[in-house]
């Protein structure tokens, strides 16, 4: 009974993720009705524009939302279980600040494309981890304290310098590409983009999902998980390199998007009451559905696109807020 | 058999037990007592393996503990902590299940065979009917249950608790304790639980070990004891004592 309790919720969530899938297809500057879609599925004759369109930017960019979404969700779930804090997300080991800087550098000193920042971000996201992971293994105990720590060390010195590049930016380009990029965006996502990420993401996701047994096992005490036979600093380890990955990887080429790693798990876990490696699944479900609402909006609301972190914050803030008031915080 | 050779050990070069002997054969239960701060944990976590003594030996059947790898010796020792730390709504058989874990391949998964075995461990602690309730909603004395269930199903010979009867009142203090030492006498388990009170000691262990200063203080065997040699060795401890004898049990009274 219970089980099959279980595969409707996952079938329903799906089912919303499918109509957000298709709304999100057709809604946009260039409007595709869902007849032309019908038709462009069954590869039957259709307007050329709108096959150019469905192709080469509906089709990628719904896609990147989705996997976007999927990734924070799962990646949030994974940092609260190994964090044992509901509060924890994947940026409190400096993958945001770290891509961030990356960018950054590659807008001021490579003046690059979008690929090079989208390179030179995922660069960073992964050496701001590693940082915090090395100076977490430096430390005496190598528990969660000494992770958040070295975490806090690595975010502060990455914004540190992003200030400091910041400050001695060229205002009128520089600095407002900066800007824009920590606002993060699906508006640039072609097929190029999405399939030079998809490797490490896909990766990323390989290794959370072998580990997942162990990973449950971190939500416990260190001295109760390694009396229990887990290798808790490796696998802690192991685990937060696989949700870096996924993280970069999207990030990388989105540029920041807030509070997806934060409120999707919560969701998950308050539909599901419990915490395992399908609640991490059901959280990434639902980070898809909230995020391809997101960037429907932000492609529909206004005359030009709004950055998806406004919509994301704006979403997840008074979520939170929702959450402080009313629940009791073992989430 | 274990065997506990001259064991010393230190949180930060703070030296916390020093020089610690004692041999406990199987199907025995030792009460590990003493004051705060005299060691009864740090000595757990190095006989769990989850304390890197300074210096001494802890020998599991004639080998010693620290060349098993983590999964083998959690097939040896289970510990079960003074507070667990289940933090996030998780199903009761979930819980146990955790206790398969060091049978598992790193990459693997508790199967459906896993999960009937979770079953029957919950059911040799009387708890089955909880299996699908969740366990933060449970009172501390089923808590208790609940994770010793998870030893069982880890199936080590040793078995340590940590204080296991401190968050409970006194119905589920004796009903912990009865089940604690019920497990070792059946499955014939080598029981090591600290506690606080010596009278639950004196009622529910085969051996008493008492620790001060960080020191073996005594070791003695509760089949062998009498009225004046308890009421000498805990006042040495404890301050002025008085034992007493009901029917055929002892006690100790605090002087005033």
């Amino acid at each position: 009974m219970k089980e099959k309790k279980e595969v409707y919720r996952f079938i329903i969530s799906l089912i919303i993720l499918g109509i957000a899938f298709i709304l999100s297809i057709t809604i946009g500057r260039y409007h595709i009705s869902i007849e032309d879609l019908g038709k462009v599925l069954l590869n039957r004759e259709v307007d050329t524009t709108t096959r150019m369109v469905f192709f080469h930017l509906r089709l990628p960019r719904t896609i990147m939302v989705i996997i976007g979404g999927i990734g924070l969700g799962i990646s949030g779930s994974i940092y609260q279980t190994i964090f044992k804090n509901p509060l924890a997300t994947p940026d409190i080991m400096g993958v945001s600040s770290g891509a961030n800087l990356g960018a950054a550098i590659a807008i001021i000193f490579l003046s690059g494309g979008s690929f090079i920042i989208g390179f030179a971000a995922f660069l960073g996201g992964l050496l701001a981890v590693f940082a915090a992971i090395g100076l977490t293994n430096l430390s005496k105990d190598k528990g969660i304290s000494s992770i958040v720590l070295a975490g806090i060390v690595t975010t502060s010195l990455s914004q540190g310098i992003i200030m400091m590049l910041k400050y001695f930016a060229d205002p009128e380009r520089q600095l407002a590409a900066i800007e824009f990029w920590s606002m993060g965006s699906f508006a640039g996502i072609t097929l190029d983009k999405l399939l030079s990420i998809l490797p490490f993401f896909i990766l990323g996701i390989i290794i959370l999902f072998l580990l997942r047994w162990q990973i449950s096992i971190l939500s416990l005490s260190d001295d109760e998980g390694r009396s229990l036979g887990v290798n808790v600093t490796v696998i802690r380890t192991f685990a937060i390199i696989g949700a870096t990955l996924v993280v970069a990887s999207i990030v990388s080429v989105t540029g920041l998007i807030t509070f997806i790693g934060l409120i999707a798990p919560h969701i998950g876990r308050i539909i599901r009451k419990k915490n395992d490696f399908n609640t991490g699944i059901l959280s990434g479900i639902i980070g898809a559905i909230i995020l391809t609402i997101a960037d429907i909006l932000a492609r529909s609301v206004a005359s030009s696109e709004i950055p998806i972190s406004i919509l994301t914050t704006f979403v997840g803030a008074p979520y939170l807020a929702y959450l402080i008031v009313t629940q009791d915080r073992r989430l | 058999m274990l065997k506990v050779e001259n064991i010393s050990a230190a949180y930060h070069r703070n030296v916390i037990i020093k020089n610690i002997s004692f041999n406990l054969p199987s199907g025995r239960l030792l009460g590990l007592l003493g004051l705060n701060g005299a060691g009864k944990t740090t000595l757990l976590k190095v006989i769990g393996g989850l304390l890197r003594p300074m210096g001494g030996k802890v020998y599991i059947e004639d080998k010693d503990i620290l060349q098993y790898k983590n999964k083998e010796r959690a097939r040896h020792i289970s510990f079960l902590p003074q507070r667990n730390s289940i933090f996030y709504n998780t199903l009761v058989l979930d819980v146990v299940l955790m206790g398969i874990t060091p049978y598992l391949n790193i990459f693997s998964y508790p199967t459906a065979e896993h999960r009937k075995r979770a079953y029957e461990a919950l059911k040799k602690v009387n708890m089955e009917k909880y299996h699908n309730s969740n366990f933060l909603h449970l009172s501390e004395g089923e808590k208790q249950l609940v994770l010793i269930a998870r030893s069982l199903l880890q199936n080590s010979r040793i078995m340590l608790f940590d204080e296991p009867d401190s968050s409970l009142d006194f119905i589920n203090k004796h009903m912990v304790l009865a089940k604690v030492r019920e497990i070792v006498k059946k499955h014939d388990k080598t029981g090591i639980v600290s506690l606080h009170d010596p009278n639950m000691a004196l009622e529910y262990c085969d051996h008493i070990l008492i620790l001060k200063d960080g020191k073996l203080h005594t070791y003695f065997s509760t089949e062998e004891m009498n009225k004046s040699y308890i009421s000498k060795v805990f006042s040495e401890v404890y301050g002025k004592v008085e034992a007493i004898e009901y029917r055929g049990r002892y006690f100790i009274l605090k002087q005033q």
